[in-house]
């Protein structure tokens, strides 16, 4: 079972310096989008899912997949939390019903439905740390019940003032390590690899509260297992740390283990802490598998650049949740 | 092989009480659980009903056997209430090396600790802050934690049929034979944040709703949280549990029409009952009893009317909204409404559509009124629709129609 990437799209802060607080991703022209009269009630979260979802969608004649499956970990948590502010200033005497249905946590995947017709099935992942790996698992699970289907599939997240300072009252960003982000990235994909596969994801593992060293390392060594290889046939770690060691300190040494050659990047360096940074991840993966390169903007590798093959990804969020996605060549031979 | 889902367990608890003998009393006896607003604290309170679990969040929590709610959103107190009835029926780490999962699902989350704190910022002081407790993995998360439960876990929030989807994606990762025990479910609190969206979208009538009616004019709100233990057939060979239902088929489609509101001939809905029979190599005639998702809104019952009668064709189709009953639960509504469907199987009896009086002119089906014995009782299909063109219906079976 492997999910053929078709094609992909982002819209991420890669190439940006970041803002004093966080980074932030460069919005496209969301015109193309449709009328004004109907961008203007989108939230930019919306617009930036929606952006990158169509884009990927363009590579197809007809637009046409089987379904759509969106990731986010915080949602439209603009309109939601614009919402809930005014209900406090108002005290419930007011509220916006626009707003409140751009709140629902499924926007994306609806608006994406109405507008390509997409009448197959549709569904949306709010699962913090794990809202992408679990749409990576429901593709992978829908190429083994019938590998022919398509879908579109993608995660995103908005990174904005309000939810910054709620972030930072919490205690949960702005003091250590990388600093927040955000970004959006979609993906076509499909059980069979179709005229031009990009790469294929073979498999995605996540733990939650892995509580000590060993285990994860046993989890990661039996997810490499499971598709035939080891450790040192990986040729690029992307790996997810958060620069803060509280929470690194399992990912961190799990990593320090791994050979010393393996080129590595530390991708949230690059794209900011967000729930759904893992997209990123995937999203840099596939311009590496398609490129053989790396992308200018990113400095931090510790070896240059060689022929690449399979990509490691390993992440965290929180020092909670961790995940493993392995991402190949399409045209991989066991051996190599 | 592919691998049969059956349902070993499931809790529950709603404005109709803790637990399934609750649950089921209310519905035999035709007792809602619609009321005035007592517990959550709103301007609204005297304008509106809503099924709201009777009973303080630091009332949840001792029942729940916690030191106090202190941290803890109500979504999740309600939660871990059903996953506890669960927990006392069976032991969910016997039978070491099955890969146990669990899928929640859930709109609101910990937003009622959001409320909370923004309503009384000089009084909450001191308080984990929110959004620790906000979002939909947090919620799942800390269930996880409750439970012992480190693999696989996922949130889904598909709007009024998130826990219906979260059914159905359990279904399909135990026939893949992805995982071998999943529990299944969700939860959502009431809130000023949804009573006061819902108002705003003219969605909420003022007295006991009237799914079906003719003269029927909106939702009441409600809360809750069920889940469901589902295995796989070679989980159960081990487990030796009874199974008391079967996942016989589902559907998930998108009406992709509206944000809000469904096509006038109800396709997503046809849809989705066409491919949950599909799934179960069923006829439409096998299908004893539809719980319709029926939330008393013109345009849901219209079309959801249309749609059955698209699939069904026959005006004596037996189908209800249990609505009435719980309110609308939201996430809650799919696994809520499966519950109840169970129950309905195992006890061959049809559960009342309340407030019905005048048919709806433009359909020719009308919903059951009264108790109703159903011998025999094979088959029964459970829709939940939503925002976002959201389209879900599953189907449960009894078990011992089918061979293990």
């Amino acid at each position: 079972m492997s999910l053929f990437i078709q094609h992909t799209s982002g819209i991420t802060p890669l190439n940006r310096q970041p803002e004093p607080l966080y980074h932030r991703a460069a919005d496209p022209s969301y015109a193309v989008l449709g009328e004004p009269a109907q961008t203007r009630r989108m939230c930019r979260h919306s617009k930036m899912g929606l952006y990158t979802a169509m884009e990927c969608l363009n590579t197809l004649e007809h637009r046409e997949v089987d379904g759509i499956i969106w990731g986010t970990g915080i949602a439209s948590f603009e309109s939601a939390g614009r919402f809930l502010k005014e209900l406090v200033s108002n005290n419930e005497a007011l509220a916006n019903p626009a707003v409140f249905v751009q709140s629902s946590h499924n926007t994306i995947s609806g608006q994406l439905a109405q507008l390509i017709q997409c009448k197959g099935y549709n569904s949306t992942y709010y699962n913090g740390g794990f809202s992408f790996e679990n749409v990576l698992m429901d593709a992978l699970l829908h190429t083994m019940e019938n590998e022919e289907q398509q879908f579109l599939i993608g995660a995103s997240d908005e990174m904005f003032p309000l939810y910054y300072d709620w972030l930072k009252d919490g205690g949960i960003a702005g003091h250590t390590g990388y600093l927040p982000g955000e970004g959006a990235a979609a993906f076509l994909v499909s059980g069979k690899p179709g005229s031009t596969p990009l790469c294929k994801v073979d498999q995605v593992l996540q733990l939650y509260n892995p509580g000590d060293g060993p285990w994860l390392q046993e989890e990661l060594n039996n997810f490499l297992e499971r598709s035939g290889c080891d450790i040192n046939d990986i040729d690029l770690l992307l790996l997810g740390t958060s620069a803060d060691q509280e929470k690194d300190t399992l990912l961190q040494p799990l990593a320090d283990r791994m050979p010393a050659a393996l080129p590595r990047i530390p991708f949230k360096k690059y794209c900011g802490e967000y729930y759904t940074a893992t997209a990123f991840a995937l999203w840099l993966a596939v311009q590496v598998l398609q490129n053989g390169q790396y992308p200018e903007s990113i400095t931090e590798v510790n070896n240059p650049p060689q022929e690449v093959k399979r990509i490691l990804v390993a992440s965290q969020w929180q020092g909670r949740y961790y995940s493993f996605i392995l991402v190949s060549d399409p045209f991989i031979h066991p051996n190599d | 092989m592919k691998q049969t889902v059956f349902v070993t367990g499931m809790g529950i608890i709603s404005s109709l009480g803790y637990g399934r003998t609750a649950t089921l009393e209310a519905l035999q006896e035709g007792r809602s659980g619609v009321e005035p607003v007592q517990y959550l604290e709103t301007r609204h309170h005297q304008h509106v009903l809503a099924g709201e679990v009777k009973a303080t969040n630091d009332e949840l929590a001792i029942l729940a056997g916690l030191r106090s709610a202190e941290g803890i959103s109500r979504t999740n107190l309600l939660s871990l209430l059903a996953l506890r009835e669960i927990l006392s029926q069976q032991d969910i780490h016997a039978h070491s090396g099955l890969r146990t999962g669990l899928i929640s699902s859930t709109t609101v989350g910990g937003m009622d600790r959001a409320e909370h704190q923004l309503f009384h910022p000089g009084e909450t002081n001191g308080e984990t802050h929110f959004m620790h407790t906000y979002d939909g993995g947090s919620c799942t998360a800390w269930l996880s934690e409750q439970l012992g439960l480190r693999h696989y876990n996922a949130t889904i929030s598909t709007a009024c049929s998130s826990s219906a989807n979260a059914i159905i994606l359990g279904a399909r990762l135990l026939e893949q034979g992805l995982l071998d025990r999943v529990i299944v479910g969700g939860a959502d609190a009431y809130t000023r944040f949804t009573l006061n969206g819902f108002n705003s979208l003219q969605l909420l009538d003022t007295v006991p709703c009237r799914p079906f009616d003719e003269q029927r004019s909106g939702i009441n709100l409600g809360e809750g949280a069920a889940y469901l233990v589902l295995e796989s057939s070679s989980t159960l060979n081990k487990t030796k549990h009874v199974p008391i239902a079967r996942v016989s088929g589902y559907g998930n489609t998108n009406d992709a029409y509206h944000a809000t509101s469904s096509s006038p001939d109800g396709n997503g809905g046809y849809m989705a009952m066409q491919a949950a029979l599909e799934k179960a190599l069923l006829q439409p005639s096998d299908i004893d009893y539809v719980n319709a998702h029926g939330t008393a809104t013109p345009n849901n019952d219209l079309t959801e009317g249309v749609a059955m009668q698209r699939v069904f064709n026959r005006p004596d189709l037996r189908f209800s909204s249990t609505k009435p009953y719980t309110g609308h639960t939201l996430a809650a509504a799919g696994v809520i409404e499966a519950v109840i469907s169970i129950l309905s199987l195992q006890h061959e009896q049809i559960f009342p559509n309340l407030n019905y009086s005048q048919p709806i002119s433009a359909l020719n089906i009308k919903p059951v009124t009264t108790l109703t014995a159903a011998p025999g009782m094979q088959h029964v299909m459970s829709n939940s629709f939503g925002f976002g063109g959201v389209s879900s219906s599953i189907i449960f079976s009894q078990p011992k129609t089918h061979s293990i």
